[in-house]
């Protein structure tokens, strides 16, 4: 592989790519999760390699970005008000119990927090695919899963950023805490400030040009300097993308602005997972086997009691609110980006707990319904 | 009948809709512009009875059907006219537009063009079947049915953009 030219072996990788999409799309399989698999397969070829990184890095920036340009602010505002009670729960049960449940297995601070960050956010491809595939996108309880799922889109970049901020300075005090909130919160109020009073003026000139071929630019542009202040600030670059998404939203082209960047995110963001997979190494076999099984099936509590306590608060009845818990065990995305601040050991493990999570997942959604009907068939004999 | 909307964040809006005679329809418009409908007997189901996939094409040749205006019971001299091609179009109201801040009826749609406003889109409302009184807002979006030639007429007029 040393002596072709790069190009032609990066060219083998795109096409790679072509049949790992396709393959995944046939088999139902979420194609995250074979990307990474991807990644460890070509271990021995593209470890350390910088241009992957470079990608990787890019990829994700975007897809936070892309993702930030759906939600303007009066959006987020209003989805927040009636997920919020949910979302909290969210955080609590499976954040705060996954990080409990390390540290009672004797990890450290910041091993338990990344663990509690992985364990933490529902993946929101595979769930959309999942309800889609399933014919499912018009029950009732998917209003309630998809806000659930954009609440931890909403908390994961400032949970990353957390924990990207201790990663350097390992202590955990209260003046640390506090300048990282005052960071998110300065960060995220220039946002606002700079898309309310702003972009939001920018509607007539993005009108006027968004057939040219030079928008990009100013897009991307927005969202890597953004995205770097972040990082400058230590914090970390997936709020700052995501923040610039929502300034640019405020222009109130989204749907736009999201079609010119949508072709590029789509090539660079499948780096990143396949980074990922080279980042892994099973040196020691899979470490700490009992936690893991322990933090899977909490998983699957953690994301029922959202479910049921969280949807009862949104309004829904029993049997959809069982539906919705069931149907949210698949972890992915999010979990990897969040593994990817880890060590080298957590890594493996992570990964395992992801495609692991991923599996179960798919299975619990396809029996969600008759599980829900049973569940709730039992409360009603109760009564 | 009911009908309620939603936003499905990341994939488009909702529209539920209970009949009268109990029959519960959910219209999901994709933002990509896929069309789903769905009929469930219980709006808690786990599963719609069916569903079906409209691409953007399709889901407007039907929307014309189901408003009466391709295919109305009619007696047979009028069947003539219908069977010449009879459009839905959309006109955003810029600001430049003769069309804007007249009613209506001061614009004289039907009589200089031929072509009739259907209803009104503005902000987040559908003014549908609107009153010849309604007055034509700057950034309003029309919705119009004609002809191919009244519409180019209507087109050409003003400097009102087609959306189609």
């Amino acid at each position: 592989m040393e002596n072709l030219p790069e190009l032609f072996s990066a060219g083998l990788l795109l096409i790679a790519f072509f049949c790992i999409s396709f393959i995944s799309l046939k088999f139902n399989i979420p194609s995250v999760l074979v990307f990474i698999i991807l990644g460890l397969a070509l271990v021995p070829v593209l470890a350390g390699n910088e241009t992957i990184h470079l990608l990787a890095e890019i990829g994700i920036v975007l897809m936070f970005f892309v993702l930030g340009l759906e939600f303007s602010i009066a959006k987020i505002l209003r989805i927040a008000k009636t997920i919020w009670v949910a979302g909290i729960m969210d955080v609590v049960f499976n954040f705060g119990g996954a990080f409990v449940l390390a540290l009672i297995f004797k990890l450290d601070f910041l091993s338990a927090a990344i663990i509690g960050g992985i364990v933490y956010a529902s993946s929101s491809s595979i769930t959309a695919k999942l309800l889609e595939e399933n014919k499912r996108l018009a029950n009732v309880e998917t209003e309630f899963m998809l806000a659930l799922l954009i609440f931890e889109d909403l908390v994961s970049p400032i949970l990353i950023s957390f924990l990207v901020a201790l990663n350097s300075d390992q202590n955990l005090s209260v003046g640390l805490t506090v300048l990282i909130l005052a960071k998110v919160l300065a960060l995220t109020l220039g946002a606002v400030v700079i898309g309310h009073y702003g972009f939001s003026k920018l509607k007539d000139f993005i009108d006027n040009y968004i057939e040219s071929d030079f928008l990009t630019f100013l897009m991307v542009g927005i969202a890597f300097i953004y995205s770097g202040l972040a990082m400058y600030i230590g914090l970390s670059e997936i709020l700052g993308a995501f923040l610039a998404g929502v300034m640019l939203s405020e222009t109130g082209n989204s749907s736009e602005l999201e079609h010119l960047l949508l072709p590029i995110r789509d090539i660079v963001l499948p780096f990143f997972f396949l980074w990922f997979g080279t980042t892994i190494s099973f040196g020691g076999g899979v470490p700490m086997l009992p936690l893991l099984m322990i933090l899977i099936v909490w998983s699957i509590v953690g994301k029922i009691l959202v479910g049921t306590l969280g949807g009862k608060a949104f309004g829904l009845s029993k049997r959809p609110s069982y539906r919705a818990g069931l149907s949210l065990i698949q972890r992915g995305e999010f979990s990897v980006i969040i593994a990817s601040i880890a060590l080298p050991q957590l890594m493996a493990f992570s990964s395992v707990y992801i495609i692991v999570s991923a599996f179960v997942g798919v299975i619990f959604f396809q029996k969600a319904p008759a599980l829900s009907k049973w569940l709730s068939g039992k409360h009603k004999k109760k009564a | 009948m009911q009908i309620k909307t939603s936003d499905l964040p990341g994939i488009g809006m909702k529209h539920a809709i209970t009949t009268a005679s109990g029959d519960n329809i959910i219209i999901l418009t994709h933002y990509h512009g896929q069309r789903d409908i769905y009929h469930f007997d219980d709006l808690e189901d786990d599963m719609p009875t069916f569903s079906i996939e409209l691409n953007d094409d399709e889901a407007r040749k039907i929307g014309t059907i189901l408003l009466g205006v391709d295919y109305q019971p009619v007696t047979e001299e009028k069947e003539e006219c219908f069977s010449q091609e009879i459009r839905i179009h959309w006109f955003d109201v810029k600001p430049n537009s003769c069309l804007a801040n007249m009613t209506i009826k001061e614009a004289q749609i039907r009589k200089k063009t031929g072509v009739t406003v259907l209803g009104i889109k503005r902000e987040h409302d559908f003014i549908g079947s609107p009153d010849p009184t309604e007055r034509i807002l700057v950034n309003d979006k029309l919705m119009v049915t004609g002809k191919k030639d009244p519409i180019k007429r209507l087109e050409s007029m003003c400097s009102s953009i087609n959306l189609e």
